[in-house]
């Protein structure tokens, strides 16, 4: 019987992270901007980044050991203290640009989906990179 | 500072084994036996003694530690 190949942990990683990262962040980016084809990109972007969840989620995956693990939670980390900072760079703009005139009418909850997109984007091309330089 | 040495790639000569055979035989990556035998990777107890059980050996006749030259 033919063996199922298996997806070592380096690519889950830069498939599963790293370019679904990237794709968040595209995705983020893209909303910032109105008309269909923006929406269009949009979808496309979240479309392809479910993909390739599924394709992660769903391959014959490499088993993990202590070095793969211990390497995960340092990205892990790491990648949670740049959203933090992130996060907390959003709402120190978020609370100055309203006080200047003419953003009233500003789509404040689209803004805020947007920035949550890039986060997201942002903490798992992060995490991608520095498993990768880890690993190396 | 001290740091860990390992004999590994020594040990894994003399019986004539692959990394992968011995990452095979206790329990991790091919990656990671590299990382080790650069020493790059500080393993846990129970991956020193798996790999030290490998080989025959006591734990401290393939890991130890030396003073750093620099």
């Amino acid at each position: 019987m033919e063996k199922k190949e298996t997806m070592n942990i380096g690519r889950q990683i830069f498939l599963g992270n790293t370019l679904v990262g990237v794709i968040w962040l595209g995705a983020g980016f893209v909303g910032f901007f109105n008309g269909v084809l923006a929406g269009i990109l949009e979808m496309i972007f979240m479309l392809v980044g479910i993909i390739l969840i599924s394709y992660c989620f769903f391959s014959e995956k490499e088993k993990s050991d202590e070095m793969a693990d211990e390497n995960l939670i340092q990205a892990g980390a790491l990648s949670g203290d740049v959203i933090y900072l992130f996060w907390s760079l959003v709402a120190i703009v978020l609370i100055l640009i309203p006080k200047i005139p003419g953003t009233e009418s500003w789509n404040w909850p689209k803004i805020i989906k947007q920035f949550a997109f890039i986060a997201i984007g942002l903490q798992n091309l992060i995490k991608g990179i520095i498993f990768k330089r880890l690993e190396a | 500072m001290p740091v860990l040495k390992t004999r590994m790639h020594e040990l894994r000569k003399k019986f004539n084994m692959q990394q992968a055979e011995l990452a095979e035989r206790v329990g991790v990556r091919r990656e990671t036996i590299g990382k080790l035998e650069n020493g790059r990777y500080n393993p846990s107890l129970k991956l020193a003694m798996d790999i030290a059980k490998v080989f025959g050996e006591t734990v401290e006749n393939v890991f130890m530690f030396e003073e750093d030259e620099e």
